[in-house]
Order: structure tokens, then C-alpha cells, then sequence
């Protein structure tokens, strides 16, 4: 049976909640990362030095217990982890999942080869990571089909086509992609891709209205080879049914950390404001409660990330949509309490409302959410 | 080459959702408002991806599909103006509605919350059991929709929802959806089939407790081909569900083999000549016996077809297998918050756990150290606590707790004794049935009546612990 966490390292429960579990990260954030949130999201910064060191503090291996002192899936402490970074710079918080996501790919994957390679440096960011599930993801939904595909070759594959937009790459990232195979057997594959593998190449997408410094990049495979020993699952419904839960689960730091952030700026507002927040709709104590509620449930989520019935992963959708929803409310109230000044350029107010419409269109969107609980609760 | 007259056309990148409009051209890129899209140079990227127009495909718009159901669900958080008196129940079983019914009658104020893991749809368990003898179809299983329900009893009801955690102090239910409070809270969690795992390497066997498995059930004997003569049916385990589903598919005309480690049906239960008598009602409609014999492995054979090995070396060959070994009280998350349990959640007299703001009732709860996953049981249950609820503190009494079998070859209505040191005498045996009576200490303590006799229960219950007259038959035990 797998080990599941039930109190992180220093002995804090979860339902503590972020600020308390995890002091160092939480002092990194403030030193080196709130002064550069600004320039994060409005000029494409895109903060190395932090999830470098933030590695090196341990805040991307918990849910890797092949990586971690305590050999447990920490699902939980991976999302906490995250929390206290997005609550700061949501930017930072969403390629921090990215790297999260790569190395519980190969994790869950059985390369040996990319196990002992790649995943120590991933776990730590020495080497940083990204996913490019979003075309794959939606087409498990019947929303698009595959865009990359693969000759099949002698020790490995020959992949081609393009996927519009991936974020936290860089010219020696790694990232998970699903590719579907020609000729005899046609079938979807994933392999670990190196950005520095001959015949790939990135290119600078438009601008997007926030998430700015997350490296987002167009990917673009020109008879890329990937050898035998970089693919993460051939028999890829099984693997998908086994990662799923986490990947999910793993996004929910983004949404919980944000609304945490805007009920921090609520609070800021309030001190010379409050007679006449009290007005507004989603008051502190209402989005504190519905936060504490969020965090339990995905907590206790998190206890079983290898739970692989369909009912389980209805449960882990559901939270995700929850999350998406509660971070749009907290984030239009963090305005409305913030007022004139939270619409200043460098303002955290406006930001966050812009952070929250990623939350609720990442995938999976909310419509795409939607979607697949509709289908799995019809008869 | 295209003419002027022709309508402009808009292509979409494959890679990035990009639609080159060629009556907007693409200006920045040096392509002229009406630029034809044949006539872009090949070196033209995409403005938004940078893939060349060969990633490119004519529009064809989407057909809006998002299905009426979909779109009908309500989507809301649901907890926003929760009541923190509401009494919450937790399971939309029979015992969970009965509750809510029960409740509402009482008090036709109290805000009442029934959370679901299913759609909430209202259905009636023990006609599953004889669904195909009466030719019924499953749809036509639910007498009421879940949301119809609610309404008529003015009542919240929210589907699809799963308990992940209940903060007792803050009397709070944790949900993927979000925080529910409750001033009271009442489980009505159910039971499980009880499921062993079989070596061989054969797909686990089908077990059928909701409607949702009896729905599965159906699909697997229905999807097959031909006849049902052709579809050969396994049942492990020949209590209540096994004894009630292999007569109800043997009238359906599918090949039944019955499989029971015990020497006969309803061990514990029937009293042997009855026992004997279902036997033969059962194979009379051509249901194959096979007591006192043990499953060993379950092996695929071929295409849908998979071979039982019983102990000992005999094997049959079914093409649907399917156990029925007893139900499981579902009590992890009474355990998880730390309420008392054995086999199910314990309650007291109040039908209350050992968390005075929580309560319990049918299947999944435990009163004076039995289960009793009855019908009537749950109903007496709901009756009680409803007045509890509503503030007047009413003990819950048990029935007598007669178990009806619904199998039609022979209806059975028993009431197990619950006291032993007595003995089983014969009041009536013929050819259409029987009526057995145990009598302990000259008080009647049980009764056992099948066939046309199986209709004197509601007579024999008033009668229970009364003094009988020592004159019968007695039975060799």
C-alpha cells in the first residue's frame, strides 16, 4: 500500500494551513521573491534564482517519495508548498506546478534511465521542468486532437507538429509530451522531451494579459528522435489513470494560494476601509471559511493520489472547479475591497483578478471541467 | 485564381486556434485586407505560433453540443447560504429519504440537506430483486427523480456529492464542492456487497447492491448476443440477493448455477426444511445447485466466457459472474472522525453515535450489537429519529425483524429467534407450503412460513413472546 502523508515534516498538520508549515519557503518568498512579482507579471521576468533555491529548500520533491527524506507521496505538502508561493506571485506558484508536474511524470513512469538522470535534478530544480499535457488532456475530453506525431524508428521515435503554447521552458528544460504513432499499432506514447534535443525549437508567443514570466513558449518538433529510454509510458491509459489524480490535485496550490492573497489584500484594504467593505459581497470571514473548507477537502484528496476509480477522480474534478470558482470570487472581491488603488498598474488587486481567469482557464478550464462531469455523472 | 465576387473564406491554425480572416488580412505580416489565403506566401507564419500556413485548415464551425443535461445541472457552490441549524443527511438511500420524508412531516420548516453520492434518484432496493420476473425495465426502477423528490418535500438535495471529511467541532461536512454546516447530522451511509477477491485472472465479479450495478448487470446479459438461453449466469453466495437473483434471472429464461459454501441456502437462517424447499422451488425453474462448494479461481476462457474451479474439482463455465457474500456496513468515515463502530456505526436507543449532534440509521448502523440491513428496519428507524429531530426524544424500538425473500418459485417470510434452547415445530405443511413456529420456554420466538403460508407473518408478529400451546409436530434439529 502506498504511504500516505499525514503530517509533513515538522510535525504541522495539514489543515494548519501553508503559513505555518513552512516557514523557510515562506521567508525565501518574501526576501527574493515579492520584491520581483511586479516585474514577474508585467515584464516577462522569469524568476530562476527563486524556484532554484526554492528547490534546493525542498519544495518540489514532497510528492515524490522516491526523492524525499520521507518516502512519502506527499500530495498534500507538494500543494502547500505552492500555496505559499502563489499566494505571493501566481506566475511563480503556476511554473512551480509545471516543474511539479514533469517529475511526477517520471516519477510514475518506468524509465529507469530518466529515473536516475533526470528526476534528482528535477526534485530539486537543479534541472527545471514543464508539462505539455494541455492538447492531450483535451483530447482524452473529445475537445481537440493530437497535435504531435511519431514515425516509429530503429530505438526510438521521429516526432513532428507543434503545440501553440508551454510554459516554463527554456533552452535545457525538460517537458512530458504525448505523441500519437503512425503505421502499424497507432497509439499515444509520452516521452520526456529535452528543449536542447536536435530539430526543437521554441518561438516567442503573443503577449498574454498576466503570467507573463512563465516562459511560454511555441514548441516545434522538426523530426525530433526520442530515443526508447525518454519514453514515460507506452501503454498510456494506465499511466494516465495512475498520474491524473496528482497532476490535478498538484494544480489546486495555484488556486488555494491565490485566494489566500486576495483575502491578505482584503485585509490590507480593510485597515482603512472596512466601513465600507462591510457592504460587499464575499466578506474576509466568508472566503476565510470557504478557503479552510477548500484546503480540508483537498487535503484529504491528497491522502489517496493512487486511488484510481473513475468515483475518486470525479471528486478531484469537482475540487478543481471548485477552486476555479472560489478564485474568481476572492479575487473580484479583493478588488472591489482594494477600490481605485487596487487598479493601479502594480496594483496586487488587478493582478490577481488577472491570475484567477488563468486558474479558471488552465487546463482543465471550467467548461472543460464541466464537460467531463457531466459525462461521468450521466447515466 | 479566386475572383473579387467570391465570399471570403477563414482558415484556422490547427496548432493555436488562430483564424486568418481573409477579409482582415493580416496587416502586420504585410498581407492586405483580402489577401486570399491560397495567395500567402509560403514563409507567412502564424501571427500567434509561428507554424506556416500548412498547419492551417478551412473553419468549419462547430455544432454546439454541450447536451441539455449538461447545461441543466446546477452548477452553484450550493453552500453559500447554508443554515447552520440544518439537519444534514448524509446517503440518498431508501433510509436517507425515508428520514428526510418522515422528518418533513414533522417539522415542516427545518431546513433539511440530503447530500448523495449518486444523482439522488428515488428507487425502491428490493425490487431490484424480481425486476425481471415483473418485466421491468431499469429505467423504470426510479419512481422518482432525485430533484422531483426534493421539491415535492422541500428539501435540498445535492447529487453527486461525497463526504470527504466532517470537522465535528465546527459541525462541518468537508466536500469537493465545498463546506456544509449542520446543526444535526445523520448518517445514512448503507452497506457494500461484501467482495472477495478470486485468483485466475478473470475481471471481479459483478456485485449488485444500487441501481447503478443493477443497471451494469443488465448491460452485461443484455449486451450479449442471442438468446438468454445462451448467456450462462454464475451467483456466489446463496443468501437474501443470491437466492432472489438467481430466481429472478432463472424466470428470465438465463442458465443460473447457484454456488454456496454452506450445505444449504440462507444458512442461519431458514430452518432446514425450508431450506430444502427453496433448493427445490429454485431448480424446479431450473437453477443449478452447488452447496457446500467453495470457488477456487475464476479463469477467462475464452471470448466472455470464464470458468469457475470449486474446490475439490468440479468447474462450470458462466459467461456473467456474479457474487452475492453479504453486505459490509460503509463505516470509514465514522471511523475517520473517531465515532464508535464494530461492525457498523454504533448508535443508542436516540439512534445517536457517540457524537450527540450525530445520528445513524439502516444499513451502515449497529443497534444492541446487530446489523439489520431490512427494509422495515430502516423504515421503524426513520419513524423514531424523525421525532427525535423534530424535539421529542423518541427511543427506537425494533421489529421483530422478519426477513421477507422475495423469491417468486417460493416466498418466504422469516423471523430468525433470538434466543436459542428451543426448538422448531411444524403448525402447517402441504404442498404449497409450510408455517414453522420456534417455541422457547411455551413462548413463540420465531416463525419460518413460505408458500401460501408466507402471508401469516403480520399475524405471527403480533404474537411473539405470547405463550403457544405444546402440541405440534416437533422437527428433528
Amino acid at each position: 500500500m502506498l504511504e500516505t502523508r499525514t503530517q509533513d515534516v515538522t510535525g504541522v498538520s495539514p489543515a494548519a494551513g501553508p503559513a505555518d508549515a513552512d516557514a523557510a519557503l515562506q521567508a525565501l518568498v518574501e526576501r527574493d521573491l515579492a520584491p520581483l512579482t511586479a516585474r514577474i507579471d508585467r515584464e516577462g521576468l522569469y524568476p530562476e534564482d527563486f524556484l532554484r533555491e526554492a528547490g534546493r529548500l525542498g519544495a518540489f520533491n514532497r510528492h515524490l517519495a522516491s526523492q524525499n527524506a520521507t518516502g512519502t507521496t506527499d500530495i498534500a505538502g507538494a500543494i502547500r508548498a505552492t500555496e505559499v508561493i502563489s499566494a505571493e506571485c501566481m506566475t511563480t506558484g503556476f511554473v512551480a506546478w509545471c516543474q511539479n508536474a514533469c517529475a511526477w511524470y517520471v516519477e510514475n513512469s518506468a524509465s529507469d534511465t530518466l529515473k536516475r538522470d533526470a528526476l534528482p535534478k528535477l526534485a530539486n530544480a537543479e534541472a527545471l521542468g514543464a508539462t505539455a499535457l494541455s492538447n492531450p488532456m483535451k483530447w482524452f475530453a473529445n475537445i481537440e486532437d493530437l497535435k504531435l506525431s511519431a514515425e516509429r524508428v530503429d530505438g526510438g521515435y521521429v516526432v513532428s507538429g507543434a503545440l501553440p503554447w508551454v510554459s516554463n521552458l527554456g533552452e535545457d528544460h525538460y517537458f512530458g509530451a504525448i505523441f500519437r504513432t503512425t503505421g502499424a499499432n497507432p497509439r499515444p506514447v509520452m516521452a520526456l522531451i529535452n528543449c536542447a534535443d536536435p530539430g526543437f525549437s521554441l518561438t516567442a508567443c503573443p503577449e498574454f494579459t498576466a503570467l507573463e514570466g512563465s516562459r511560454t513558449f511555441g514548441c516545434h518538433f522538426d523530426r525530433v528522435f526520442v530515443p526508447d529510454e525518454h519514453v514515460l509510458a507506452d501503454s498510456l491509459p494506465e499511466y494516465i489513470r495512475r498520474i491524473r489524480p496528482g497532476f490535478v490535485l498538484l494544480q489546486m496550490g495555484m488556486g488555494l494560494g491565490l485566494i489566500d492573497g486576495c483575502i491578505q489584500t482584503m485585509r490590507e484594504a480593510n485597515e482603512t476601509l472596512a466601513h465600507v467593505n462591510g457592504y460587499l459581497d464575499d466578506q474576509v470571514g466568508e472566503l476565510e471559511e470557504a478557503l479552510e473548507d477548500g484546503r480540508a477537502a483537498c487535503y484529504a484528496l491528497s491522502e489517496t493520489p493512487f486511488d484510481e476509480s473513475e468515483r475518486f477522480f470525479a471528486d478531484v474534478l469537482q475540487m478543481r472547479l471548485t477552486g476555479s470558482e472560489l478564485s474568481l470570487r476572492a479575487s473580484q472581491s479583493a478588488l472591489l475591497h482594494a477600490g481605485a488603488r487596487g487598479y493601479l498598474a502594480n496594483a496586487a488587486a488587478q493582478r490577481k483578478l488577472r491570475e484567477s481567469y488563468f486558474v479558471a482557464i488552465v487546463t482543465p478550464a471550467i467548461k472543460h471541467l464541466r464537460k467531463e462531469l457531466a459525462r461521468i455523472h450521466a447515466h | 485564381m479566386s475572383t473579387e465576387t467570391d465570399e471570403f473564406k477563414r482558415y484556422i491554425c490547427k496548432v493555436c486556434g488562430y483564424i486568418y480572416d481573409e477579409a482582415k488580412g493580416d496587416p502586420d505580416s504585410g498581407l492586405a485586407p483580402g489577401t486570399r489565403f491560397e495567395d500567402i506566401p509560403d514563409d507567412w507564419y502564424c501571427p500567434d505560433c509561428n507554424v506556416t500556413k500548412a498547419d492551417f485548415t478551412a473553419l468549419e464551425p462547430r455544432a454546439e453540443t454541450a447536451d441539455a443535461g449538461a447545461a441543466a445541472m446546477a452548477w452553484s457552490a450550493g453552500a453559500g447560504a447554508a443554515d447552520p441549524d440544518a439537519v444534514v443527511i448524509v446517503g440518498g438511500g431508501m433510509a436517507g429519504w425515508a428520514l428526510a420524508e418522515a422528518l418533513r412531516e414533522r417539522d415542516p420548516r427545518r431546513t433539511i440537506r440530503l447530500l448523495t453520492a449518486d444523482s439522488g434518484d428515488y428507487y425502491t432496493k428490493p425490487r431490484i430483486s424480481n425486476a425481471f420476473a415483473r418485466g421491468v425495465a431499469v429505467e423504470d426502477l426510479v419512481e422518482e427523480s432525485g430533484p422531483a423528490r426534493a421539491a415535492r418535500l422541500g428539501i435540498e438535495l445535492m447529487p453527486f456529492v461525497r463526504v470527504l471529511d466532517i470537522h465535528r467541532e465546527q459541525q462541518r461536512l468537508i466536500t469537493a464542492r465545498g463546506g456544509v454546516p449542520y446543526g444535526q447530522l445523520v448518517l445514512a451511509t448503507g452497506a457494500r456487497p461484501r467482495r472477495v477477491p478470486f485468483p485466475g485472472g478473470a475481471p471481479a465479479p459483478l456485485a449488485v447492491n444500487t441501481l447503478e450495478d443493477y443497471r451494469a448487470l443488465r448491460t452485461a446479459l443484455e449486451g450479449r448476443d442471442g438468446s438468454p438461453a445462451h448467456t450462462r449466469v454464475a451467483i456466489i453466495g446463496a443468501g437474501l440477493v443470491g437466492c432472489e437473483l438467481a430466481d429472478d434471472l432463472a424466470a428470465g429464461g438465463y442458465p443460473v448455477h447457484l454456488v454456496e459454501c454452506a450445505p444449504g441456502p440462507l444458512s442461519g437462517l431458514l430452518p432446514a426444511p425450508l431450506g430444502d424447499d427453496l433448493v427445490q422451488a429454485l431448480a424446479g425453474h431450473g437453477v443449478q445447485w452447488h452447496t457446500g462448494a467453495t470457488v477456487e479461481r475464476i479463469e477467462p476462457v475464452a471470448e466472455g466466457t470464464q470458468r469457475l474451479a470449486l474446490a475439490g474439482g468440479e468447474s462450470l463455465e458462466a459467461e456473467v459472474v456474479i457474487t452475492a457474500l453479504g453486505l459490509e456496513p460503509n463505516r470509514e468515515l465514522a471511523e475517520r472522525i473517531g465515532l464508535a463502530c464494530h461492525q457498523g456505526i454504533e448508535v443508542d436507543a436516540l439512534l445517536r453515535t457517540t457524537d450527540p449532534t450525530i445520528f445513524a440509521l439502516g444499513d451502515g448502523c449497529e443497534f444492541e450489537g446487530r446489523l439489520r440491513p431490512y427494509v422495515e428496519t430502516l423504515r421503524g428507524q426513520a419513524a423514531a429519529l424523525a421525532r427525535t429531530l423534530a424535539g421529542e426524544a423518541t427511543v427506537y424500538r425494533p421489529d421483530a425483524g422478519v426477513v421477507q425473500v422475495k423469491t417468486a418459485s417460493l416466498p418466504l417470510n422469516v423471523c430468525p429467534p433470538q434466543t436459542s434452547g428451543g426448538e422448531w415445530i411444524e403448525i402447517a405443511s402441504d404442498a404449497e407450503g409450510r408455517h414453522l413456529e420456534y417455541h422457547a420456554i411455551g413462548q413463540l420466538a420465531g416463525f419460518a412460513l413460505s408458500g401460501r403460508y408466507a402471508r401469516r407473518a403480520r399475524e405471527l408478529e403480533t404474537r411473539l413472546g405470547g405463550p403457544v400451546a405444546d402440541t405440534r409436530t416437533r422437527l428433528a434439529s
